[in-house]
């Protein structure tokens, strides 16, 4: 089996759960009378306009001690009302175990483009499908790990709110559930004497909406800012499939909620990682959205065209 | 770098301060209360959203839980705000009732949504 270093372990990362993270980044949307929220760490299901700026994490220390401060910038921007696209990238600080902190850009640049696919309001339905591709050299490869290679990575993400159960089932209904599923196909087959194997990437976030209990189901007299609050637990896991380290995993646990207003939303969730070979200890992320679409709504928040 | 994110959420942050009241319009709050069991036919149904809406292009529907059609008058915004939109109703006998709504708020966000309220003596 082959002895994960922070480098290695940051390639393999880099590969898929980076492009998997980042990319959560997106944007909110709607389905019926169901509002999900852009999730941290679980790519939404929806195109849209909207800005993530800025993310920033700390992230849980891994294997070796080292120590990452991450800060993000996302921008989603839709060119029709059903395609769109994203842009993103992170500035970084690294500070490894017993030695000086590191700067600078971090994993790669991130590109994606998306096909919004299926809307479906009864039933409170997503379906998205699109093509990310995290561009090598754009972040500090040897002082930081990052990538130098491409990786391109086919994607579907889905969401489904459960406000079309039975009326005899009330409670359930605020809840949703959104996810992504993709592979990860690295342009090099390996960096620095370590392989960048494909990888099976997948993560979901499981959402509980007070608003929609409260303006769907039952008016239960919560007042702001708790009417719009979103208790959510997100998961992520990345799942090497070949290049001699098949099988290893790497993942992470978040269990957060996200408040979200007229203009922008605000999220909080704590790090905690699913596997040794992702880390131990805990970490933490916050992220301020911009919901470009409700603050410029004639001009950069409308889809380029129109058709 | 610190110095110019710093800068930059403070511009974006003072735009949207003054930035007038352009969104999706959200239900804030209803009369009856979403799912609540009331005594006595209400004389209308009133909704009030987080912003003004569109009256040309949105609509309520009132119907029995099971989905018969109730006949009311027209739906209308609130003469003195612009946030509120009724729905007049006839003498509705005990039941359940679903209210469907769509709206389109002035800056031309669509939303819809509906929920349920009981009449119980």
């Amino acid at each position: 089996m082959l002895a994960f270093t922070y480098r290695g372990l940051r390639l393999v990362v880099a590969s898929s759960l980076v492009i998997t993270h980042a990319s959560g980044a997106v944007a909110h949307g709607l389905a019926g009378d169901r509002f999900f929220p852009s999730t941290i760490l679980t790519p939404d299901p929806f195109v849209a306009d909207e800005m993530s700026l800025p993310t920033a994490l700390i992230n849980p220390p891994t294997p070796d001690g080292a120590r990452a401060i991450d800060i993000e910038a996302e921008l989603a921007k839709r060119i029709t009302p059903d395609v769109g696209f994203t842009l993103s990238h992170r500035w970084e600080r690294l500070k490894p175990a017993g030695m000086p902190a590191v700067t600078g850009l971090g994993g790669t640049l991130d590109a994606e483009l998306d096909y919004q696919f299926l809307v479906n309001a009864p039933h409170q339905t997503l379906g998205l499908i699109g093509v990310s591709t995290g561009f090598g050299h754009t972040g500090r490869v040897q002082a930081l790990g990052a990538p130098d290679f491409t990786t391109i990575s086919p994607v579907i993400n889905f969401g489904k709110g459960f406000g079309d159960l039975p009326e005899s089932m009330p409670w359930l209904r605020p809840l949703a559930i959104t996810g992504t599923l993709n592979f990860g196909f690295p342009t090099k087959t390996q960096s620095a004497g370590l392989p960048n194997p494909n990888t099976f990437n997948f993560g979901f976030a499981f959402q509980y909406s007070l608003e929609y209990l409260q303006y769907h189901v039952k008016d239960m007299g919560l007042a702001a800012p708790f009417d719009r609050l979103i208790p959510l637990v997100e998961v992520s896991f990345s799942t090497a499939l070949n290049r001699g380290v098949g099988g290893q995993t790497v993942g992470t646990i978040q269990p957060g909620v996200i408040w979200w207003g007229k203009y922008v939303q605000i999220g909080a969730e704590a790090i905690i990682p699913a596997s040794r070979l992702t880390g131990h200890g805990y970490g933490g992320v916050v992220q301020l959205d911009f919901y470009l679409d409700d603050i410029f709504p004639n001009s950069i928040g409308r889809p380029l065209f129109r058709y | 770098m610190r110095q110019i994110l710093l800068r930059v959420l403070a511009a974006i942050t003072a735009y949207l301060s003054t930035v007038g009241a352009l969104a999706h319009a959200f239900l804030d709050r209803a009369m009856p209360p979403v799912g609540a069991t009331v005594a006595a036919s209400p004389t209308e149904i009133r909704l009030f959203f987080t912003e003004a809406i569109e009256p040309r292009f949105s609509g309520i529907e009132l119907a029995t839980i099971d989905g018969r059609p109730v006949k009311t008058g027209p739906a209308a915004v609130e003469p003195r705000d612009q946030m509120q939109f009724v729905l007049p109703v006839p003498a509705l006998p005990s039941d359940r009732y679903k209210v469907t709504r769509h709206v389109v708020s002035v800056d031309s966000h669509p939303t819809q949504g509906d929920f349920t309220f009981e009449i119980k003596p």
